[in-house]
């Protein structure tokens, strides 16, 4: 009998049991569709975290030392804690002996940490700013007069946002609160005022000590960075470029901060919400009227209005009243409730007052904590309690570009290696000499903690028998010279100190597995010291993450089509029981077992293949259609997730070769049981039934 | 700069200073005495001036030393710390008025605020470190018996922080010098029970205070190990101290700018 006749047969069968088909059908279309639609979107996300990932820090692979007592993880841990993953010493030499490998592009040394800056609060800012004003001989004395109005206003500001407040500042004792009290009195009178000029540094201090910590404000910026040779850094990942400023010239001290983290943790709160705002209601058609999100984000903008009128001196203030009152149509006459008026936006007033804050309030403000140009003082803590702090100048902000808006590779902010040894603290030879003469001078051993007791010993000192004399200490050497800034390095200092890892990139990234294994294999011969990892394990816990989704949709799918199986497999054997006698007809006029397992077989490819296929079109069908439009990313964790914006799906032909080879496997696996009863039907039971 | 160091050099100058007792056993009154005692001798209404050396070691990590001078004015609650050596430290401070705490960079001429609100990554410092000494204020005592630390017979107490006292640590263990009542060595534990920093007082000095009219007991030499991360230590030597009056305008910011030029 011809293939084609079974098929007939088989055919006729499906169409017979209709109700049979359909279900089983649906499930494997379903199962289709998932595995298409999923793995679109998992390899959509997983290829969007991979490129940011590799193409903003990790490179194809990551190396570092072997004797790490952490596994490298350059995000971080899960909460939040730096990874130590030690030292090694010479870059150049494991540079060198790296590019030996035909395989590696390119090797880029690296550390990466945390860090924080504290820029103070808004009376902080221009108490130094006034502080810098009288010590200046040029300074021009309306200036001063008008830095000391802002900063009485701005006292009077405090004062009123205060007022009945003081319990919500929760840090305060009772006796605290008196103190404040009295204290804004104080500077809320003529007289603080009278003789500030002539006694401006006791008067500032006061402030400064008495006030300033009356404002209560979260300045403090917390931010990841990557030590490394930024222009390396700048050369091997192409989409380097940089967006405000410059690039920190070669062989200078610097720090760059990421565009991302600069627009979205540096600048002014409000101003940062103005422009999500308007971003999603542009790319994202959102209203304000229509989303939560918009809502809240304008409730937080009125709520934190004080961002805005703390930071205006008396002058500005009228200004922007007058402006604003016109604009607004109200004769509001208190400015703290004007600019509240303001900043409650709806989908009509949102682009007006946009562009109105632009053009006549952010002059006025603090519009960025750092500017780009400033030397920052960066702490930087290690894991065991002790902090470091550089001083850095600020160059510019860089991005990557067509991932500027992913958190991922917006998550470093960049800066000379050097630096980050001295913040990591590893010592300079200048540095090393001088803690030797400090230690001469100190004249004391290290004893272990375990000989610790030998120290209490009864000559030992514990007990002074005599008073000493109150003499005066000895006189030490109080005038110091001031560091200078922007300081250089040569290439040598660069490239043979050390590092605490680095970015391998290859010449083709599929090759990764291999040149792993190599660089294992050499660093053991040759005593490197090194362990090689891939982006995905050197990424930590985002590496693992894509990992897991792919998990875990593989056995959201594997239980649909495992479902399908099993049905597929039960309806063919009640299939076989009714129709036994048909099936021994078949044998008794000479049909093959072998006939009875193909037609078995091709009623459940038929099934397989026609059901999902139907998925398979389906789901390809939805991949390309958000393949054009993309999915918006609504929220932090989905831009996160996304890697930037909108998650954009590609239709990979493989994956739909691959599902349909697995409706093959389901549809061969499905058959055996059934087919082999089948084919144990005899002639003779067929007959034997009939009588 | 170190954290750690400037709580290390609070600490050595905040620790406090006994007086002679005989008596082995303690009854609960005599050892809330004795640590009364304790916080009672240091709050030293005169001004402190003294030149300290730290050094700190890092495990896997070349040692780093610091020479600091360390003022103390405890009647106004002004505490200062200016750095003298090596050189890239030298003329940056830590100015402390009132609840400010304020650090000096001479290479950017910017002072930045360090305040207790402020969450100071992965250390345990917080600025309360700084205080002078409140055991009794902040702690119950518990005498926990008598003990022999080398060659010295001490008294050993454990006290708990009092409900609603934020305390940096809330248990230490205090081995205290039956003689002298001097200090010998400090524990202090986290709420877990976990064992965080052990501290060692080998040598003590008495210096007579003029404005206190007694003597004050002074510890020259504190080794502090670090229990959470294994082979972290710091030492400090308290050279020279000096129990004198200081200059009026010292515990200012541009008494400490003045000194970088």
């Amino acid at each position: 009998m011809t293939h084609f006749m079974v098929l007939k047969i088989a055919a006729r069968n499906v169409f017979l049991h209709r109700m049979r088909t359909l279900v089983v059908g649906s499930i494997l279309t379903f199962g289709a569709f998932l595995a298409v639609v999923g793995h679109s979107f998992v390899n959509g996300v997983s290829g969007g975290m991979e490129n940011s990932t590799t193409q903003s820090i990790t490179g194809d692979i990551q190396i570092y030392s072997e004797k790490a007592k952490d596994k490298l993880s350059v995000f971080g841990n899960m909460d939040g804690s730096p990874v130590d993953v030690g030292h090694l010493d010479s870059f150049e030499n494991v540079s060198n002996r790296l590019m030996q490998n035909t395989d590696v592009a390119a090797v880029v040394p690296m550390g990466t940490s945390f860090a924080t800056v504290n820029p103070g609060n808004i009376l902080d800012h221009f108490l130094e700013t006034l502080r810098k004003t009288f010590k200046d001989p040029q300074a021009d004395p309306k200036d001063l007069e008008s830095q000391k109005r802002r900063i009485r206003f701005l006292v009077q500001e405090i004062k009123k946002n205060l007022e009945g407040k003081f319990e919500e500042i929760g840090i305060l004792s009772a006796a605290d609160v008196e103190q404040a009290k009295i204290n804004l009195e104080q500077v809320s009178r003529d007289t603080f005022w009278q003789d500030f000029n002539s006694q401006f540094e006791s008067k500032i201090e006061f402030l400064a000590n008495k006030i300033a910590p009356l404002i209560f404000d979260d300045n403090m910026i917390f931010f990841s960075y990557v030590g490394t040779d930024p222009q390396l850094f700048q050369q091997k990942f192409p989409q380097f470029e940089i967006v405000k400023g410059e690039m920190i010239p070669a062989g200078t001290r610097g720090f760059l901060f990421h565009d991302y983290f600069y627009e979205n943790m540096v600048k002014h709160r409000i101003a940062r919400r103005l422009d999500q705002i308007k971003k999603k209601m542009k790319d994202d058609k959102l209203t304000i009227a229509g989303s939560k999100e918009l809502q809240d984000q304008i409730k937080a903008n009125v709520e934190q209005s004080a961002e805005i009128y703390l930071q205006l001196g008396p002058v500005e203030t009228e200004t922007v009243s007058t402006k604003l009152m016109q604009l607004l149509s109200s004769q509001e006459k208190d400015f703290r409730v004007l600019i509240k008026n303001f900043l409650d936006m709806n989908d009509q007033s949102f682009q007006t007052r946009y562009e109105f804050f632009y053009k006549e309030i952010a002059p006025y403000v603090v519009l960025y904590r750092v500017k780009i140009g400033d030397v920052l003082p960066l702490s930087a803590f290690t894991k065991s309690g002790t902090s470091t702090a550089v001083n850095i100048k600020v160059y510019g902000t860089f991005r990557f570009k067509s991932f500027e808006n992913s958190p991922l590779a917006g998550n470093f902010s960049l800066m000379d290696l050097v630096s980050l040894r001295e913040l990591y603290g590893f010592m300079t030879e200048e540095r090393r000499a001088q803690n030797k003469q400090i230690e001469d001078e100190m004249g004391l051993n290290d004893i272990g903690q375990d000989a610790i007791e030998n120290l209490f010993s009864s000559s030992s000192g514990a007990r002074p028998e005599k008073t000493s004399a109150a003499k005066k200490s000895e006189n030490v050497e109080l005038s110091f010279k001031k560091r200078i800034m922007g300081a250089t390095y040569t290439p040598d200092e660069l490239n043979k100190g050390v590092f605490l890892h680095a970015a391998v990139f290859l010449k083709d990234p599929g090759r990764r597995d291999a040149v792993i294994k190599d660089i294992m294999a050499i660093s053991k011969q040759e005593g490197l010291g090194i362990q090689a990892v891939s982006w995905q394990d050197a990424a930590g816990f985002i590496g693992q993450m894509t990992f897991m989704m792919k998990a875990i949709l593989n056995i959201f799918i594997g239980i649909a089509l495992l479902l399908a199986g099993l049905m597929i497999m039960n309806s063919l054997l009640m299939a076989a029981m009714d129709r036994k006698q048909e099936i021994g007809t078949m044998r008794a006029i000479g049909a093959h077992a072998d006939f009875i397992y193909r037609l078995f077989f091709y009623e459940t490819l038929f099934i397989s293949l026609l059901f999902g296929g139907v998925g398979v079109i389906l789901g390809s069908l939805v991949v390309v259609i958000i393949g054009a439009v993309g999915i918006p990313a609504s929220g932090d964790v989905a831009t996160f997730f996304f890697s930037g914006p909108r998650l954009y799906l590609h239709l990979n032909p493989g994956l739909v070769f691959t599902v349909i080879a697995v409706m093959v496997v389901i549809a061969i696996l499905a058959t055996q049981y059934p087919a082999w009863k089948a084919m144990k039907i005899s002639p003779l039971q067929a007959m034997q039934k009939r009588e | 700069m170190f954290i750690k160091t400037i709580v290390t050099l609070a600490l050595a100058v905040a620790i406090g200073y006994a007086e002679e007792q005989k008596k082995e056993l303690l009854t609960q009154a005599q050892a809330d005495e004795i640590i009364k005692l304790v916080d009672d001798r240091q709050r030293n209404s005169g001004d402190y001036k003294s030149l300290c050396f730290v050094k700190e070691t890092e495990k896997n990590k070349e040692p780093r030393l610091f020479q600091a001078m360390v003022y103390r004015r405890d009647d106004d609650d002004k505490f200062m710390i200016l750095f003298t050596k090596p050189k890239e430290e030298a003329g940056k401070a830590y100015l402390k008025i009132d609840k400010n705490l304020w650090n000096y960079d001479p290479g950017t001429g910017k002072w930045e605020r360090r305040t207790e609100r402020e969450k100071l990554a992965g250390t345990n410092s917080r600025r309360s470190d700084f205080d002078e000494s409140r055991l009794t204020e902040e702690y119950s005592t518990k005498f926990e018996g008598t003990d022999k630390l080398g060659d010295y017979k001490v008294y050993k107490f454990k006290l708990t922080a009092k409900d609603g006292v934020d305390v940096a640590y809330p248990v230490l263990n205090l081995w205290i010098d039956q003689a002298e009542k001097n200090i010998l060595k400090r524990e202090e534990l986290a709420l877990s029970g976990k064992l965080m920093r052990s501290s060692f007082y080998p040598k003590w000095n008495k210096k007579y205070s003029a404005s206190k009219k007694s003597d004050v007991w002074i510890p020259e030499e504190i080794r502090i190990f670090d229990e959470l991360e294994k082979g972290n230590s710091t030492i400090v030597l308290i050279k020279e101290t000096d129990l004198g009056k200081l200059e009026e305008n010292m515990f200012t910011k541009a008494w400490i700018e003045s000194k970088s030029k």
